[in-house]
Parts: C-alpha cells; structure tokens; sequence
C-alpha cells in the first residue's frame, strides 16, 4: 500500500468507526468490527479500484464483515439488555443529561430497528450519501434504499417513543417543547 | 403519497417538477407534513447521537493495523546521547505539563486545535510539505513546548516551522507531544498540521496521527 492510499484509510477511520457503532450498538464491539474490516480490506486491497471512492468500499468492506460477524454468532434476543441500558442514570449538567439520554435512547431504538435500515439510516443520515452512493456499498437498487429509510426513519421515532422507560419520556418531553 | 417519495423529499433527491408536487401536496394534507416532520427529525437525532464518535480519538490498535500493513518501518536518523534525553523531556514536561495545564491519563487524546474545529479534518501520518523526519525528530527531542523551529527546504524554499505544543507521560509511562507544523510555501497559502508524536523505548518519535484541519482528502500528500 502506497503512503498515499494509507492516509486515505487513516482518514476514512473517523466514518468508519461511526458506522459501526451504529451499527453494533456498542464502542469496543464497534472498533473490533472497524479492525476485521481493515484487515480485511488489506488482505483484499485489489479488490478495490483505484478510480473508486475509498470510502464507500471501505463501508462496504465494514459491512459485509458485520454480515458475517451476525450469521456466525447465534444472536440473542438483546431486546432486555438494550433497554434496561437506557436507564443509567446521568450525572452532569442538565442539558448534558438531557442529550446523553436522548442519544442512549437512539441508539438502543437502532440496536431495535432491522438490520437492513440500520445500515441505510446511518449511511445517508449520519454518513450523508446520497441514494445512489448508499446503494451502491449496499449492494441493493436506490427503490429498496428509499424504501427502507422511509420505514426505518418512521419506525425509529416509534421506538424512541414506545421504548423508553418512564424516566426517560419525562426527560424526553422539554427537548420536544423547546423545538 | 408514498412515504419513499417523502423522505427523497427530505432528502433532497427529487428534482425540481417533483419536488414541488410534494410541496403542493403538503400544503393541502397535515397528516403528510407530519410524517415530513417525523422523517426529517429522525435524521437530526441520528446526526446527534453519532457525530461525537468520528471526533473520538483513534485507538492505537487500529493505526497499527494500518501502519502494519503499509509496511511503515520508519528509522531514526539521529541518535542522541542517553543522558541529555532525560535531562531535555523532564525540562519540556516540567515547564509545559504543570499546574496550568489538565493532567492528561491517555496518550490518545485529540489536540486542542482538532476539538475546537467541529468539522474536523483528514488524518495523516505526515504534514504534506512538512520538515523531514530528522527536523521533527530533534524538535521533539529537546525543544520546550511553545518554541518553535524553522527549517527551510532547499529545493522547493517553503519555510517549514515545528512548535511543540504540549507533552504529557501516557498510562504505560511514554512521553508523548502535541506539536503544531506549519509549510508556508512561496505560491501556496500556508497550512498548518497538529501532530501526536509518542517517544517509543529505543529513543524514536513515532507520529501517531496528524490532523489536517482545512486540507482536503485529496491532497494529503505533496
């Protein structure tokens, strides 16, 4: 790999972190996913093409390893576990709590929603891609990416709403009023 | 209206015919604005509850893998004398790591300058245009934080300066330092780069990262 090609990994990592803890759920689980896929990515760097963006292959890398990661492990229902995680308690000024909940509360609606409009979610909401971008690492045609943000982004306010626990409606409802 | 007309609409992926039959639409039926609402407040909360994670520091374990891979095997051209090293970093920390600044528990913490540019920037291993490796090394070596040194490059007459900002002892006991490089070239405006560089056992600066702040991807490299 040339020092080129190197810093634009090194600069991708950010991103690639980001995703992957939506993806997971989790920062450490996060960063062990973000390490396979690089090694992956090295083992396989021809498959990349130098006229390429870099960082959509490397998000299709972080992906595909993600798939595999799920198929192999037998995945338990974390449904309690995501919950009850919602509920710790914060410590901090009040509007740190109030957004420290808020984005505890996001993230374990994500860790809820399927795993095909988690993905899209955070590639063209937080990633920002475009559609065409986004089904592209996906490997899906732009109709399924619009399909599934439409369903996720509707399901994801139903969660955070449903989900949370009562302390958390309660802090919830002075962000909604000040908006 | 179907909802993957709705949220191409929020998304900005309608052209212009189609984006304004969604307006007309909206304006006649709340129940439509309501999802509009809905669909665009999802996206903000995402954007808020993920956005911290790209602005964390990288854990080493992941810049080596790279770092690995690429096969970086970088030597020190200079070797110095065991017993000014001590005598040099004690002096750095002791003037710059005192009661004024936090003390810090981790080498990976990202520089003030990165903190304060919520857009961020790309990551390198090396500021395009910066000094060579030997400069680097010395100033890091034995400058105080806040002096800075100038070096300038024969060939292209860019004048390249190194300040080390801050040094602190990392929890498996290694020095490291923030410093601050800055390429003024004849006919380009000047950039600038905030490095961590982290002094390994046998005596060499290894560069962990170097943040970019108004480079863009593109030219990361001279």
């Amino acid at each position: 790999m040339d020092p080129r090609t190197r810093n634009e990994l090194l600069a991708v990592l950010p991103r690639l972190r980001r995703f992957a803890r939506g993806l997971v759920g989790n920062q450490h689980e996060a960063d062990d996913l973000v390490q396979t896929a690089c090694e992956r990515a090295i083992r396989h760097f021809d498959g990349w093409d130098p006229g390429t963006r870099l960082d959509s292959w490397m998000f299709r890398v972080l992906q595909t390893a993600w798939i595999d990661r799920r198929r192999a492990q037998q995945v338990r229902n974390e449904y309690v576990e995501t919950v009850s995680a919602i509920a710790h308690p914060v410590v901090g000024g009040e509007a740190q709590a109030l957004a420290s909940l808020t984005l505890g509360m996001v993230d374990s609606a994500m860790q809820l929603l399927p795993e095909a409009q988690r993905a899209v979610l955070l590639l063209v909401c937080v990633e920002q891609l475009s559609y065409a971008e986004a089904a592209e690492v996906l490997g899906v045609p732009v109709g399924t990416i619009m399909s599934r943000l439409a369903r996720g982004r509707l399901a994801l306010r139903r969660l955070i709403d449903g989900v949370a626990p009562d302390e958390g409606i309660e802090v919830l409802r002075p962000l909604e009023a000040r908006g | 209206m179907d909802d993957r007309i709705l949220v191409a609409f929020v998304d900005g992926e309608l052209d212009t015919e189609e984006s304004l039959a969604v307006h007309l639409a909206l304006r006649r039926d709340p129940s439509l604005r309501e999802r509009v609402r809905v669909m665009r407040e999802s996206a903000a909360l995402l954007r808020a509850a993920y956005g911290d994670v790209a602005r964390e520091p990288l854990p080493p374990a992941l810049i080596g893998v790279i770092r690995t891979a690429a096969g970086d095997r970088r030597r020190a051209r200079f070797r110095w004398l065991p017993g000014a090293i001590a005598a040099t970093v004690a002096l750095a920390m002791g003037l710059s790591a005192g009661s004024m600044a936090p003390r810090l528990t981790s080498a990976w913490q990202v520089p003030d300058a990165y903190r304060q540019d919520p857009a961020g920037g790309p990551l390198a291993l090396l500021t395009p245009g910066g000094a060579p490796e030997a400069v680097l090394h010395r100033t890091l070596e034995r400058e105080r934080s806040g002096t800075s040194v100038a070096w300038t490059d024969p060939d292209s007459k860019s004048e390249v300066t190194v300040e080390p900002l801050r040094t602190y002892r990392a929890a498996d006991r290694t020095f490291c330092r923030e410093y601050r490089e800055t390429v003024a070239t004849p006919r380009a405006p000047a950039h600038t780069g905030y490095g961590l560089a982290c002094r390994t056992a046998e005596g060499r600066w290894n560069v962990q990262y170097v943040l970019l702040p108004a480079a863009q991807p593109g030219d990361l490299n001279p």
